[in-house]
């Protein structure tokens, strides 16, 4: 009898679970949960990025964004060498400033962050409903996760991945993992979030990934006859969100911060 | 002891001619190697560009037959897709390489232009129609990669989607800095799937004649021909000038022949300099010839004093004694340009034993790492001509004074 009960209930919950959301609601949660829409987000970023066969290298950096106005500012804070470069976007536009040269240079959102595995674009929101729509979804598991599997194809241009599949979770649209295509079919990038932490922002939650590995399916190197490629894990600390000073996102906040 | 001083002016009149010829031989084949390379990179002696306020032919065809009957049947007409590469890359078994430029071309048509590359390895034979790619040796070098591996070329399409495709490398060349290094080559059909665009677009037509290159009397007249079928800009000795324009959107739907100067302005500087150094080696050297063989002729002539008072002695005129001294003057030149010429292609066979590739920035002028000089019949005359003529006057000078003497003051000399 409690098999019985138990597998009603699996299948009640089940039913429950999977009409809690359409697939196009789904997406939608998705793509809002990598938006912080009303304020501004900061958060230390640190990002260790392994070449095969020449070791690791980490870059910290901390990150402003508001999203409301497509806005944000990513300052190096190390190693050493780097301290003081930083990102800005803001009209449209990506620029990066060098302290050596004093000078900005327009950089892209497909350009790779610091030579890393991760783009520019990773650290903006992720517009998978909108600039996206659903070629086929079904359901996948993930480890233990209950996921639901979007593959989507761009259905505007200038999207830096024309083919993206991502794992979803379904109770709550937290994205799991996400790879990366060509226009051809090719696997360019995989990445996975294993887990995410809650940030409390007044009545609001948001989910932030503690660590993401982003795993390159092009560059690597071949180490005892076996290509091996390059990962990045990116692993984000000390969130916050709170009102910023419209001067974080202009170039003499950057270059007034980089003298420091 | 007199035939001393005749082969000593032989020696100097055969190593002067013989350097001139072999440093004219030098910048000949030098120039003849960056203009190849040149031509294999814009697609031959002129390229057809234009559009309308772009470079860019939305279908070429109709294009191609028009130039086609411009130029005959003497030129090949082939049409091109520059690709601006600079974010794509491409990778092998993990290591990427960025682009600079990918240059899309009908290997059929461009056959015979394509036979002129110096391959390390390969060839352009088979890659008509095919997703083969030519690179040059320092990205396969970087890549690790040969003859027939494949190799994924990631780009970014018309669209702005990223996209890669699979290529096989079918030859690998030995190119310069300036034209090849970051410089790949593949199907035009291939390039323009890979890239989007609709099949018969191109943005330059090249025109390549397999023989001697077109003088400027006929860019001029082509410049005419095309005038009567297309909007022409005028002739421009630097294409940026119509580029300019183009993109400015001020010309609206117009189309430029870009003879290939036009295309290397950059380049003119050094090629001037070039031909400036060689200029003042073969001045300075027919100076030496032409003052030591006339200085050296009129000490000869003086201490031939008695000689020529014994031949005026006899009854010859001084028209006839001086016409003797030019006979042997101009003997003692043939000969020496003769010894000369034999020099200066020992000289060739020497400096194509030594490997130029180590020298940053010199590849250009090199055929196959080696400077591979190119003798012409023009060179070869003209330098007998400059000696010859210049050295018999600058003699004639010298025994002036010599044969007005009387052959009794002659005969009073002693030697």
């Amino acid at each position: 009898l409690k098999k019985i009960f138990a597998a009603i209930f699996v299948l009640v919950s089940g039913i429950f679970f999977a009409s809690a959301y359409s697939d196009e609601e789904l997406l939608k949660l998705a793509q809002e949960n990598t938006a912080f829409y009303g304020k501004d987000f900061k958060g230390f970023y640190s990002l260790v990025h392994e070449k095969p066969g020449e070791g690791k290298s980490v870059t910290d950096a901390i990150m402003y964004r508001r999203d409301s106005e497509s806005k944000w500012t990513i300052l190096i804070t190390g190693p050493a060498k780097d301290k003081g470069k930083g990102y800005l976007q803001f009209d449209g536009n990506i620029w990066f400033y060098d302290p050596a040269d004093h000078r900005f240079t327009f950089t892209s959102a497909r350009d790779k962050f610091q030579n890393t595995n991760a783009n520019n674009s990773d650290f903006a929101p992720q517009f998978y409903h909108r600039d996206y729509s659903i070629f086929s979804a079904e359901d996948a598991m993930l480890g233990k996760l209950d996921c639901r599997k979007f593959v989507l194809k761009a259905k505007v241009e200038n999207v830096t991945y024309p083919e993206v599949h991502i794992w979803v979770t379904k109770d709550d649209g937290l994205v799991r993992k996400k790879e990366d295509y060509s226009l051809s079919g090719q696997k360019l990038r995989t990445s996975a979030v294993p887990s995410y932490q809650v940030v409390q922002d007044g009545s609001a939650k948001h989910f932030i990934p503690v660590k993401m590995l982003i795993t390159d399916n092009l560059r690597g190197k071949k180490i005892d006859g076996k290509v091996q490629y390059e990962k990045t894990q990116v692993t984000i600390s000390n969130i916050t969100f709170s009102v910023l000073e419209n001067s974080v996102y202009t170039k003499p906040y950057l270059e007034m911060m980089s003298e420091k | 002891m007199r035939w001393r001083q005749y082969i000593s002016l032989l020696f100097v009149c055969a190593l002067g001619s013989g350097v001139s010829l072999f440093a004219l031989f030098l910048i000949n084949g030098m120039l003849r190697s960056l203009s190849t390379k040149a031509k294999i990179y814009y697609g031959g002696d002129y390229q057809f560009v234009g559009g309308l306020n772009d470079l860019s032919f939305g279908d070429y065809r109709n294009f191609v037959t028009k130039i086609e009957s411009v130029f005959g049947g003497k030129a090949v007409v082939s049409p091109r897709f520059d690709f601006d590469a600079a974010s794509s890359a491409i990778y092998f078994e993990g290591v990427g390489v960025r682009q600079r430029i990918i240059k899309g071309v009908d290997f059929d048509r461009e056959k015979k232009l394509f036979e002129k590359f110096n391959y390390v390895d390969g060839s352009a034979e088979k890659m008509a129609g095919t997703n083969g790619v030519l690179l040059s040796d320092k990205i396969a070098q970087m890549l690790e990669c040969s003859v027939g591996d494949q190799v994924t070329l990631m780009l970014r399409t018309a669209q702005g989607y990223t996209n890669t495709v699979q290529l096989v490398v079918k030859g690998i060349f030995l190119d310069s800095s300036v034209f090849g290094f970051y410089t790949s080559y593949m199907d035009l059909n291939f390039l323009q799937k890979a890239y989007c665009i609709p099949e018969f677009y191109a943005n330059r037509i090249g025109i390549f004649f397999d023989g001697d290159s077109p003088s400027s009397a006929d860019d001029a007249k082509f410049q005419k021909l095309l005038e009567a079928k297309f909007d022409m800009f005028r002739m421009v000795k630097d294409k940026y000038i119509f580029y300019d324009q183009l993109h400015s959107g001020r010309l609206g739907e117009k189309y430029a022949l870009i003879p290939l100067y036009a295309n290397m302005k950059e380049l003119q500087v050094v090629i001037d300099a070039i031909k400036v150094i060689a200029l003042f080696v073969i001045v300075t050297l027919i100076a030496i010839i032409v003052i030591g063989i006339s200085s050296t002729y009129r000490v000869i002539v003086m201490k031939r004093i008695n000689e020529i008072g014994i031949f005026k002695a006899i009854g010859m005129e001084r028209r006839s004694v001086l016409l003797l001294l030019l006979s042997e003057a101009s003997a003692l030149l043939v000969a020496g340009c003769i010894f000369g010429l034999l020099l200066s292609f020992g000289f060739c066979r020497v400096i194509e034993k030594f490997n130029f590739l180590s020298i940053p920035a010199f590849n250009i002028f090199l055929t196959d790492g080696i400077l591979l000089p190119a003798p012409t019949i023009f060179h070869v005359a003209l330098i007998f001509c400059v000696v010859t003529v210049t050295t018999i006057f600058a003699v004639l000078f010298s025994v002036q004074t010599a044969i007005k003497i009387t052959p009794v003051q002659a005969l009073a000399v002693t030697e």
